[in-house]
């Protein structure tokens, strides 16, 4: 019984270790180090100052700040708009084979990288792209415009990259639905608008806040993307932190916005404790 | 009247889904230079790739990274999740919420604080920081897969080996593992997926003699559209799609069984 204990030790700390490293270590270090000020090459000494979150405030970056922020907000309600009808027809739909379409649908783009369903947005949206062609064809437009680099290509490249991340969570809120509750308000006469505005949407309301949650702190940070579509014009909070940290090697400002990416997930996180329940027993 | 409005809505969210990725695999073969108009099939973009040593160096880092994260974090992943599955220990919940909060962290924050980490202990940045980096990326996923496959294993069949005198390690050995190969199979693939795609982490930790394809393809791809970028994307695409395929097939056919 003695190796058997031996075992069980190896493999609790190895989970240990694992997290340790992976979760506690370099979160601490970007804690300390939003907390202190950092000297030339040398992110990090143990002086207590608020000089980084000092630097966040001023009102050089807050353009930045709040370009970014209304980006990820209209981001988000996009997705929500245009996601929610999906992730209602998939919840309704009862042919298996056609769900199973349905998800694989939203699933794949899930799954392969947003950095290249970034660049393919080019060809639709360049000056000679598609959608100017067929604007032009259809004679909406005398020529074609600047459609790429602006505000409104950044925003339908995150949207066409993170719609993923609000359907999937709204339909798996969807499917916690007790079908029991939709049955009796069927029973006590609602048509199908009542049944969906007063019992399905609110009853779906963590899958939405989750889903918006998501999509806009994935937003925030998405540099690659602003820099593909955006051109130079819009610069996201991920291209502040970005070339603070590149070009300046200064971690301050990356750290002390990270900080402030805690407290949000942390809120988050509080606000729907139900999703994270522990669920593996 | 209901019926048309939602499929015409399914037919164009589908169609303006999948239109820019089947333009880019369309315009890898297409013969314009300057992916404009269609000029006539050809595969010569992909012979090009070959010509391209620094995208053929990323490849292969890209490649030996990924397998390597994968099989570490499937490893690493499998031996937590028994823990989770078998023990009941001190902190353990803590931990697990610590692994669901990780999924749903932002990547630019992993990316900046182990950037940090490698800065700060003089690590340097290159195949080790990549490599730990991608681990770190992928263990939190790896974990959350396996958990659900050691969930719907049957619990008496641990007891039966307990009774029949088999300690821990033969149990995970000759019991458990061939039960849940198919779960530690597709979390590998989908790790290796999850690390060949990311961008946001791997841009903080990669170093200039070691790159990974998607930093490749970002650098290239600033200064537009170009052939040899829509051949290699492609490539990409048809790899994540390949690999996630299976690992879903493998899923599958575990709930069935």
């Amino acid at each position: 019984m003695k190796n058997n204990d031996i075992f069980k030790k190896i493999v609790i700390a190895n989970t240990f270790f694992w997290i340790v490293i992976t979760a506690v270590i370099p979160n601490l270090l970007l804690l300390i180090a939003s907390l202190t000020q950092q000297q030339y090459e040398q992110p990090l000494n143990l002086r207590f100052s608020l000089e980084n979150f000092h630097q966040l405030f001023s009102p050089l970056y807050f353009k930045v700040y709040l370009n970014s922020i209304k980006i990820s907000v209209f981001t988000a309600i996009i997705c929500l708009i245009v996601g929610y009808p999906y992730a209602y027809i998939i919840y309704k739909e009862d042919r298996v084979y056609i769900k199973n379409i349905l998800l694989i649908g939203i699933l794949m783009p899930f799954w392969t990288s947003s950095l290249i369903r970034t660049y393919s947005i080019i060809f639709i949206l360049q000056f000679n792209g598609i959608l100017n062609k067929i604007l032009v064809g259809f004679g909406i437009l005398q020529r074609p415009v600047n459609i790429l680099y602006s505000e409104s290509a950044v925003i339908f490249g995150m949207v066409y990259t993170l719609i993923p991340l609000m359907i999937i969570p709204v339909y798996l809120s969807l499917r916690r639905i007790n079908n029991d509750l939709v049955e009796s308000a069927k029973d006590l006469g609602a048509h199908s608008f009542q049944i969906f505005f007063r019992v399905i949407l609110p009853l779906s309301k963590s899958g939405i806040t989750s889903g918006c949650f998501i999509v806009m702190l994935s937003s925030l940070g998405m540099f690659y993307l602003s820099d593909l579509l955006g051109g130079s014009k819009n610069i996201l909070i991920g291209n502040l932190i970005k070339d603070q940290i590149l070009l300046g090697g200064n971690y301050g400002i990356g750290a002390a916005i990270s900080t402030i990416f805690y407290i949000f997930v942390l809120l988050g996180v509080l606000i729907q404790k139900e999703n994270y329940k522990i669920n593996f027993d | 009247m209901l019926r048309i409005l939602k499929n015409t809505y399914l037919l164009c969210f589908v169609v303006i889904l999948y239109f820019p990725i089947t333009v880019l695999i369309l315009n890898s073969f297409n013969h314009s230079k300057l992916s404009i108009g269609w000029e006539g099939f050809t595969l010569g973009w992909y012979l090009k790739l070959f010509e391209s040593p620094i995208i053929i160096k990323s490849m292969k880092n890209s490649i030996i990274i990924g397998f390597l994260s994968a099989f570490f974090s499937s490893f690493i992943g499998t031996i937590a999740s028994f823990g989770f599955y078998r023990y009941r220990y001190k902190g353990r919940k803590i931990i697990f919420f610590f692994i669901q909060t990780m999924i749903t962290f932002p990547d630019i924050v992993l990316g900046i604080s182990l950037a940090l980490l490698f800065t700060i202990f003089k690590l340097g940045f290159g195949f080790f920081s990549l490599l730990i980096s991608h681990i770190i990326l992928t263990l939190p996923f790896a974990i959350m897969l396996l958990i659900t496959g050691f969930k719907d294993l049957d619990k008496n069949i641990l007891e039966a080996g307990k009774d029949l005198g088999a300690n821990d390690f033969n149990i995970l050995i000759k019991i458990i593992l061939p039960l849940i190969y198919p779960n530690i199979l597709a979390a590998f693939l989908i790790c290796f997926t999850l690390s060949l795609d990311d961008v946001l982490v791997s841009f903080f930790v990669s170093g200039p003699h070691f790159e990974v394809l998607p930093i490749t393809i970002f650098s290239l791809a600033r200064m537009g559209v170009k052939p040899e970028v829509n051949a290699i994307c492609t490539l990409m695409l048809i790899i994540s799609v390949i690999l996630i395929v299976f690992s879903q097939l493998l899923l599958k056919k575990q709930t069935n069984d």
